[in-house]
């Protein structure tokens, strides 16, 4: 089998199902899997990870997944008192799925949801990629500069951690979802280390680096959004940065995946920003993504 | 000149601490080892041990048996069985400041940031069919007190 030459991963938090409870219409299902649809076609999607799923939903998109050969699992369950609300669909010619995790947080009686860890192989390689998969709450039950946003983040290093420890020095890494919270903020900076610098991140292995720093504002006139988050009551933005994909350094620096540098990370279309405009839909968040290339073994 | 005694006592502080924080740790696992005792007879005690890895025969090169690397992990054993095998129920882990220890389990890693976190997580883990599964197997290693019969 031929070795795969490229990988294209995405995140799109859905709106679907907050928590995993099912709040979705026919309609809103509809314009679900034509955004799946529009990430493997026009995006080259090989991992598309979702969040606020529930399995009505799930259910609602498998057909599309199929159609395109894409297998779909759940991964909502059961946590605390609520549930990971994720599900991921891949492409089964070009993935394989060696296993899945969760990662929890227990604080007193709490449960703090931090990533679901999915570790893929690509046919005929050996090298494994570990994705950490998370969606952290929304500010609206956990403030901005809560404590448990910096655990949220120290729990996803201490991921990342083991598996330096558990795989070798430089295991290639891809964090992705939704963090409710800005490239910038001490979370994902201070705490897990992700960085704006890909030339300090190439120099220093215990940085994680993060691309989407150059979504912070609208990037031209021609762009319709000024990031990946659309919050209709924000006073001073409606726009948030709140979904990333975030790169260990083995993608920066090693001779078999390079992570490749992209002009749009943040998928907009069109007909999805005016949904997301509209204040009567629910949809509120645009689509991700992040690819990744093998280097050429012939030089 | 450098002022090192706050430092020396903020370190002795942390090392206090630290001690502490273990103290009340493995205090909640021999709650839990007296209290499955208690209900098995005597036949389930539950402990941290440290453990290697097992490597895989076909495979393994001289070069891993000499990295072989080493984990620990909670285990429960049958005091009373005539050749006591302890059975892995979760791979565990120990901050160096004791907060967080780690329960890890094969579809879950629960981090735990204080004594309530740990009896759900370590509740939790008694709870799940794998476990109780190795547990009834631990209780029915054949006993000393079977020989004698």
């Amino acid at each position: 089998m031929a070795l795969v030459t490229n990988l294209t991963f995405a995140w799109w938090n859905t709106s679907l199902a907050p928590s995993g409870a099912t709040r979705s219409t026919p309609l809103d299902r509809t314009i679900a899997c034509r955004v799946i649809s529009n990430l493997i076609t026009q995006v080259g999607a090989d991992f598309i990870a979702l969040g606020e799923m529930s399995e009505v939903d799930l259910e609602a998109i498998r057909f599309i997944c199929q159609e395109f050969d894409f297998e779909i699992k759940s991964e909502i369950t059961k946590s605390g008192r609520s549930q990971f609300d994720i599900c991921y669909a891949y492409n089964k010619n070009k993935i394989a799925v060696v296993e899945s995790k969760d990662i929890v947080d227990g604080v007193g009686s709490s449960i703090l949801r931090i990533a679901k860890r999915i570790d893929i192989v690509t046919p005929g390689d050996d090298t494994i990629i570990h994705l950490l998969v998370s969606h952290w709450p929304s500010r609206l039950y956990c403030y901005k500069d809560h404590s448990d946003r910096h655990l949220y983040a120290l729990r996803l290093r201490d991921q990342f951690t083991r598996l330096v420890e558990d795989y070798g020095p430089n295991p290639y890494v891809v964090m992705l979802g939704d963090y409710n919270d800005e490239p910038f903020d001490a979370s994902l900076c201070d705490q897990l280390k992700a960085s704006r610098d890909v030339d300090l991140v190439r120099k220093r292995k215990h940085l994680l680096y993060n691309p989407f720093w150059q979504y912070l504002a609208k990037r031209s006139e021609a762009h319709h959004g000024a990031g990946s988050y659309y919050y209709k009551d924000g006073k001073v933005t409606k726009w948030h940065t709140f979904d990333q994909l975030i790169f260990s350094q083995a993608f920066l620096t090693s001779k078999s995946w390079m992570y490749r540098h992209c002009h749009d990370l943040v998928h907009e279309i069109p007909e999805l920003v005016e949904l997301i405009l509209n204040p009567k839909m629910r949809f509120d968040h645009l689509p991700v993504f992040g690819r990744v290339e093998r280097i050429s073994q012939n030089g | 000149m450098a002022n090192f005694i706050d430092s020396f006592n903020r370190g002795i502080q942390a090392a206090d601490q630290a001690r502490a924080n273990k103290e009340e740790i493995y205090s909640v696992i021999d709650e839990l080892s007296t209290q499955l005792a208690g209900a098995s007879d005597g036949k389930l005690k539950i402990e941290v041990v440290e453990k290697t890895e097992v490597l895989n025969r076909f495979a393994m090169t001289a070069n891993d048996l000499f990295s072989r690397k080493t984990y620990f992990a909670i285990v429960a054993t049958n005091p009373l069985s005539a050749s006591p095998r302890p059975e892995e129920l979760a791979r565990w882990r120990v901050a160096e400041t004791g907060y967080p220890c780690h329960v890890i389990l094969p579809d879950t890693e629960i981090y735990c940031e204080d004594k309530k976190a740990l009896e759900k997580a370590l509740s939790r883990l008694i709870a799940t069919p794998a476990a109780g599964k190795i547990l009834q197997s631990v209780m029915n290693q054949k006993s000393i007190t079977d020989d004698e019969d």
